[in-house]
């Protein structure tokens, strides 16, 4: 039977695999510390970690202050392509890393399900 | 009115956001249980200055938000825990700012029945602190009289204020 972080690793290994353009995943609790991670070699996963669980935390901050309800996402977009942060439950984030040619459509469908599976692990 | 801004950096559970919500009661603190995970802000108004106060998270793996807060500030507060070890982040980032002519002072936070070896030892490579104030934050008044002294080492006067969280 694998255990919880060992289906999580799967889910985002599977997440990843399906997604067209998606080329890294990971989850991170709400205090900035890796839970699972599938993410290009070279990543520094603690200080990706920590970042993004500061944006999420200035993201729900903002929506709050500018009467824009609960957060659903956070959207950074660059030169190279998109990272996207979405809640996984309560105690986690979902992050991903796409390119620039990525159907954002698609990434954020395959993205809600796959923080539903993982809130269900948490 | 000119604006300043205001570092607060430290350890993690040094104090820094006890130090500014106690001078601004309704200061933005985001934090995931009692941790500074993004930032404390606040705005004071100083002696014709809009002061914007920040607070960077302690903890290690924060180091990128820190130096991006930490970007523009003309005067740092250090907030250190009485009897624990000096943070090399800390001393890194003071060191950057310091680099840059940013003037710091150095808030000892005593916490009221914590025991061990107290103070605040001043590494090597750096100058030495405008001021350094030995206090235990929780204890009403102290705040004022750390932003006092701020206010000195930024503009060279003090006193009356006004606060506005974020």
């Amino acid at each position: 039977m694998p255990t919880p972080f060992e289906q999580m690793n799967h889910i985002l290994k599977t997440l990843v695999a399906n997604t067209p353009d998606l080329e890294g995943a990971a989850t991170v609790s709400l205090d900035g510390l890796i839970l699972a991670s599938v993410l290009p070699a070279g990543t520094d996963e603690d200080r990706v970690s920590a970042m993004a669980a500061a944006l999420l935390s200035l993201g729900e901050r903002t929506a709050q202050e500018l009467q824009r309800g609960t957060l659903e996402q956070v959207y950074v977009r660059g030169d190279n392509g998109y990272i996207i942060l979405m809640a996984a439950g309560p105690e986690a984030v979902l992050e991903v890393i796409a390119g620039g040619g990525a159907k954002l459509g698609m990434v954020l469908l395959d993205m809600k399900r796959a923080a539903q599976e993982v809130s269900r692990l948490l | 009115m000119r604006t300043a801004k205001v570092l607060v950096a430290g350890a993690g559970e040094a104090g820094k956001s006890t130090l500014i919500q106690a001078l601004v009661p309704d200061a933005m603190n985001l934090a995931v249980q009692g941790r500074t995970i993004a930032m404390d802000h606040a705005m004071l108004e100083c002696n014709g200055y809009r002061l914007s106060i920040v607070g960077v998270p302690g903890q290690e793996r924060f180091g990128d938000v820190r130096s991006v807060l930490a970007e523009g500030a003309q005067g740092v507060v250090w907030v250190h825990r009485g009897g624990s070890a000096i943070d090399s982040e800390t001393v890194s980032l003071v060191r950057d700012l310091t680099n840059h002519e940013v003037p710091y002072l150095v808030v000892v936070n005593h916490i009221a029945g914590e025991s061990g070896p107290h103070g605040w030892k001043r590494p090597v490579d750096l100058p030495s602190p405008t001021v350094i104030i030995n206090c235990d934050l929780k204890s009403p008044g102290n705040a004022l009289s750390i932003l006092r002294e701020a206010m000195q080492i930024l503009i060279g006067g003090p006193a009356t204020f006004a606060g506005k969280g974020n």
